[in-house]
């Protein structure tokens, strides 16, 4: 919200505080200044004058020579305004001058003749965007005094954030309230108007269907009005707060609404069909034009203000079109009301249509203000627009509201802030903000709440008044005296931050991606979890929770790769989420992405491609550092290239992960032309076991080497196997270091070789034991397998 | 002709390494011939003088390098008498000290993780336990028993993505307060991490972010408690001579209720594009609980109290690294994560 520095100044005196002071005690007080916006305090050189004659320019018809009087000096001024003529009081802009926008005012001759200054307008002086003629002030001001200081017209704007708590807030007058009270200066503003409060007023009808929709509505006549443009310092206090002065009915209702933030509204008195006004619910079906030309459908839980036969406005929202204020209106009926917080709030969402008036609404506005704020507004129409005011206000009034009184214990508050407050200090500052002491006991008092503050329920809401203008450096630093933070618990993030760092050790590269994509990617995996989408998506691209979080990372990866990546390894350690059987089901996932050159330019080594026995070895190293038994086994998954994908399956077959090489087929879906691997590890079945120290071993091992010749489609892993189970308990390893194909060893055949460690935990094996057995293994792996066999000594 | 002298031993010691290298030699001879007291490397040193001034630099640097080599290839030769390899490998061994190591390929945490590793560091050494939740969560959690009914103002400021579920993606990590408390009674000291989402996305938000909820509850917890604490995390997160400001603010879930800024960690308080001018960043927001979600929790309020926090953890990032947009986060592009 937008707050002018002149503008407070109607109500308190601030004439001694700089802007910058002002921002400093109300961020403090809880309005944080997000904002401060110095205007015209660069017009120089303008001063009040009189035009003491007014005649035709002799070579130009629509311009006029003025002679215009400072009061000391007589100067010939050119003007071109329609409006002006000799009695004016007008600003007058000396050669050399600085005006609106920094403008250097220049000597000039015009048609002809020089004219020594110029009659400025309103948006010269930077009050209003466009002004239709010259400035006419009013005729008691002095004469060729400086008009930057008698226009008041350095100001200064404040971005206010006011928090949804505060609705008495959001009006000049209730900033104002929070500085006096701090400042401990009283208001000078006297509120204090008389006027008659009547149930009834000849030709005008109003009736309340609901009162706890609508608790207070007041209607007040105004006839005879003729709409002109509002006087031009009202125009510039509007302008200067960002609205966009129209005409006087517009801007004094605005003007009071941000005055004192009572909402109004002005409906056109002759278009209300018997002078009736209903305030209900809409009627199923029941449409309104509204001001914005906006056609909106109501429901039944939408408040109305209508005549006798047709909605002319959505209550404290907008008001309709039908009945709108217009160039023709001659009497006008100006509403003030108090709207239930709940019923504007759900209406203003309901169609998306939020006012000044409806934020006002929501949050409060003060009951007791109602008919006060319009009688401030009718008071315009009296002063500057020749309207004839009736000086009764028919006030509804069905509810009245009683100010609540609320207790507190002053030892209570200071115990719970950790501060030592006197009550006298509590009591003088809550009286200055606008409380009434009715009621103590020994450390208790009750507080009569005044309107204004209905944010105020219970004895902490005294604490935060307290704390707000007390200041929160008054309290002390401390440290919790509580048993809890003796607690050391280990932390299960603990764990998924190893997992983290065990990738990252591998080479990988963590991303974090949104939790929403779109389905076309998650369809393209031809995944089988039910998705579960957002309602209200921003876009399609955020439409549905991910059930993998593989389309992500081969977007991650793509992008690397085109962003000129020649190995791209990453992981995600996220969420997926899917209707499980017992509803909606979240689970992490710690997942891989790998492809491109591994040692590319390297000068101490080629470069090749990242391939599957990579992916398989860090999946494996993997997942011996985070200490999990596993074992591999193939898969037909269609995101894999066939053969290349394993499910991975802990001691007790509970599937704990997967990996394989992305199929062609993924890769064309996906408009990829670099391969990659994948994996994924199911973060809740992986094992958090503690670690188990076992001895290391105390007796040397010895080493054999085996190299055979077998069949190539034959699998390794299965001869390692038959190895390992045949010694279980002395084969301690086995290193597969050679594997090649040639012509001489003959097609449809390869030849491995591998470095057997043989080690026993109970003795230190001999040469001879060990010759033995390493010659059971070769006459085994013989029979079975059909080998060609070629002994080779170890070290 | 002192120049063909020293040429010669450096032939000489040559020709002695190649009969090592071909085993033509044991290695004790070796050794003797090349590095004993009557060894080439000696008689080299002591004819160095006959050498002159322009050229002694040249010849001293040659032998040592060949005493070098030498060591090393006697080393390797006890070691792995069969591995020729290596061997052949060394034959080519002059280290040219300004070529490119041998690097590894190494992986980088992402910033959110690191920031919130810290946070989660300083906060379970204070003795704060960590807690989660899920991020499909109820209305109820999110919103009603943190005093924020249906239509109360203070939603519109988290604007929320609805599921066709029924649930919807909870829009902080409050929520987990409310899971916490329902689960058990006090005391309390937690610290709950996670992922939020927010019906938002522009410049300066993202549709999805990371927040850590504290929470504290017993007897006698006071708001200066809550300073205490506070001070404690931003003095070790940020340094500890860094200013600090409380201001009051609102949440509905907190009564009173403080933003805390930090000193700018740009310009140090002078003011910048950064702090807006302020001179202050705001980091966190924080406050006494509510009554009413003590109330929501089935806790006694007139005998409990307690403060809660919540902080951005990408905002703290970007404060602490200097990353000045937050899509950065999400854009994950290795030139952005290596950084780190």
């Amino acid at each position: 919200m937008k707050i002018s520095f002149n503008w407070l100044n109607d109500y308190i005196f601030l004439g001694d505080k700089s802007a910058e002071q002002i921002s400093e005690i109300l961020t403090a007080l809880g309005f944080e200044i997000e904002g401060i916006d110095k205007k015209r305090y660069e017009i120089k050189n303008v001063v009040i004058a009189k035009v003491l004659a007014c005649e035709k320019h002799p070579n130009a018809d629509k311009l006029s020579l003025c002679r215009v009087s400072d009061g000391k000096r007589e100067f010939n001024v050119v003007c071109g305004a329609a409006n002006v003529h000799s009695g004016l009081t007008v600003p007058l802009a000396y050669i050399g001058a600085t005006i609106a926008n920094g403008v250097k005012l220049k000597r000039v001759k015009i048609r002809g003749i020089n004219s020594e200054g110029m009659i400025c307008s309103a948006a010269e002086l930077g009050l209003e965007p466009i002004s239709a003629g010259i400035m006419e002030l009013p005729k008691n001001l002095e004469i060729g005094h400086d008009a930057s200081e008698i226009l008041n017209l350095p100001d200064t704007i404040f971005e206010v954030n006011v928090t949804p708590n505060r609705g008495d807030a959001l009006s000049h007058l209730g900033i104002a309230r929070e500085l006096s009270a701090f400042l401990k200066r009283e208001l000078n503003k006297n509120r204090d108007y008389h006027y008659d409060l009547v149930s009834q007023l000849d030709g005008i009808d109003i009736e309340i269907k609901d009162p706890d929709a609508c608790p207070r509505y007041t209607a007040r006549i105004i006839r005879n009005i003729e709409i002109n443009e509002s006087p031009s310092w009202l125009k510039t206090r509007l302008f200067d707060i960002g609205l966009n002065p129209l005409n006087e009915v517009v801007d004094f209702t605005n003007f009071v609404m941000f005055d004192s933030g009572q909402p109004l509204h002005a409906f056109d008195l002759d278009k209300l069909k018997d002078g009736k006004i209903v305030i209900r619910y809409a009627r199923v079906n029941e449409k309104i034009l509204l001001l914005n030309n906006q056609t909106i459908g109501l429901t039944g839980s939408d408040l109305l203000i209508c005549d006798a036969e047709k909605p002319i406005a959505l209550a404290g929202i907008m008001g309709g079109q039908e009945t709108a204020v217009s160039d023709t209106t001659k009497n006008i009926l100006l509403e003030s009301a108090f709207f239930s917080p709940h019923i504007i709030s759900c209406t203003s969402k309901r169609h998306g249509i939020m006012s000044d008036s409806s934020f006002r609404f929501e949050r409060f506005i003060d009951i007791n203000n109602v008919p006060v704020s319009s009688f401030e507004c009718a008071k315009f129409f009296e002063e500057y627009g020749n309207g004839i005011v009736d000086t009764k206000i028919i006030d509804k009034y069905p509810i009245r509201y009683k100010e609540p009184i609320v207790d507190f214990s002053y030892q209570n508050i200071n115990n719970r802030l950790g501060l030592n407050i006197s009550p006298p200090d509590v009591d003088s500052l809550l009286a200055s903000l606008g409380f009434e002491k009715v009621n103590s006991s020994a450390d208790k008092a009750g507080m009569r709440v005044p309107s204004f503050r209905r944010d105020i329920l219970e004895d902490m809401d005294f604490a935060e008044e307290i704390i707000r203008h007390f200041g929160f450096s008054n309290v002390p630093v401390t440290m919790p005296k509580s048993e809890m933070l003796h607690n050391r618990t280990a932390s299960k993030l603990q764990f998924r931050l190893e997992l983290k760092q065990t990738a990252v050790s591998l080479g990988f590269n963590e991303v974090v991606n949104y939790s929403f994509l779109n389905p076309d990617y998650l369809d393209l995996l031809g995944e089988n979890k039910e998705k579960i989408n957002i309602v209200n998506e921003l876009s399609m691209e955020q439409k549905s929770l991910r059930t993998s979080l593989m389309p992500q990372l081969i977007q991650n990866f793509k992008y690397n790769v085109n962003h000129d990546e020649v190995l791209v390894k990453l992981f995600e350690l996220g969420k997926i989420y899917f209707r499980g059987a017992g509803g909606p089901t979240e689970e992490k996932i710690l997942a891989g992405i790998a492809g491109g050159k591994v040692d590319y330019m390297k000068w101490f080594t080629p470069a090749r491609d990242y391939g599957f026995y990579d992916l398989k070895g860090e999946v494996s190293t993997f997942l011996k550092k985070m200490n999990q038994s596993f074992a591999f086994t193939p898969v037909s998954d269609l995101r894999f290239f066939d053969g290349s994908g394993f499910y991975i399956l802990d001691e007790r077959r509970t599937k704990i992960g997967a990996f394989g090489l992305a199929s062609i087929e993924l890769l064309q879906k996906f408009e990829l032309d670099m391969p990659f691997g994948y994996f994924e590890f199911f973060v809740e079945n992986l094992h958090q076991s503690t670690k188990k120290f076992a001895a290391p071993p105390r007796f040397p091992s010895l080493k054999r080497d085996i190299s055979l010749v077998i069949d190539k489609h034959r699998a390794i892993g299965d001869i390692l196997e038959k190895i390992k189970a045949l010694q279980p308990q002395i084969v301690e390893k086995i290193n597969i270091f050679d594997v090649y194909e040639s012509k001489e060893i003959g097609p449809g055949l390869r030849s491995i070789t591998m470095n057997i460690v043989y080690r026993s935990k109970k003795k230190t094996l001999t040469d001879k034991e060990v010759n033995r057995i390493n010659e059971i293994i070769l006459k085994k792996l013989q029979q079975e397998y059909g080998a060609k066999l070629r002994e080779r000594r170890g070290d | 002709m002192t120049g063909n002298k020293m040429e010669a031993f450096i032939r000489e010691a040559k020709e002695l390494i190649d009969k090592f290298k071909q085993k033509n030699i044991g290695s004790d001879d070796f050794k003797q011939q090349m590095l004993g007291r009557n060894g080439i490397i000696t008689k080299a040193m002591k004819n160095m003088n006959t050498v002159s001034k322009e050229k002694k630099p040249f010849y001293g640097r040659a032998f040592n390098e060949i005493k070098k080599d030498s060591i090393a290839l006697l080393a390797l030769s006890a070691g792995d008498k069969n591995d020729k390899s290596l061997l052949s490998d060394l034959q080519n061994s002059i280290i040219d000290a300004s070529l490119p190591g041998r690097e590894r390929n190494y992986g980088h945490l992402h910033p959110l993780t690191l920031t919130l590793n810290r946070i989660e560091e300083i906060f379970v050494s204070m003795g704060f336990e960590i807690a989660e939740g899920p991020e499909m969560e109820n209305e109820h959690n999110n919103f009603e028993a943190l005093n924020m009914s249906r239509n109360h103002p203070a939603r519109d400021m988290q604007d929320t993505f609805y599921l066709d579920t029924g649930e919807l993606l909870r829009t902080h990590t409050s929520p987990v307060q409310i899971r916490l408390m329902n689960s058990k009674k006090p005391p309390i000291a937690a610290i709950m991490p996670g992922t939020v989402f927010r019906r938002d996305d522009d410049v300066s938000h993202t549709p999805m972010f990371h927040q850590v909820e504290g929470l504290m509850v017993d007897e006698n917890i006071r708001f200066s408690d809550l300073k205490g604490i506070l001070y404690e995390f931003i003095h070790r997160y940020f340094g500890s001579t860094h200013k600090i400001r409380f201001r009051p603010s609102y949440f509905p879930f907190t009564e009173p209720s403080a933003e805390v800024d930090i000193g700018c960690v740009i310009c140090g308080g002078k003011g910048c594009n950064v702090c807006k001018g302020t001179g202050w960043l705001e980091i966190l927001g924080c406050g006494l609980v509510n009554k009413n979600v003590f109330r929501a929790v089935g806790y006694d309020p007139e005998k409990y109290t307690g403060f809660a926090f919540g902080i951005g953890i990408e905002r703290i990032a970007m404060l602490a690294y200097g990353i000045d947009n937050i899509h950065y986060f999400f854009e994950n592009d290795l030139k952005f994560i290596k950084q780190f």
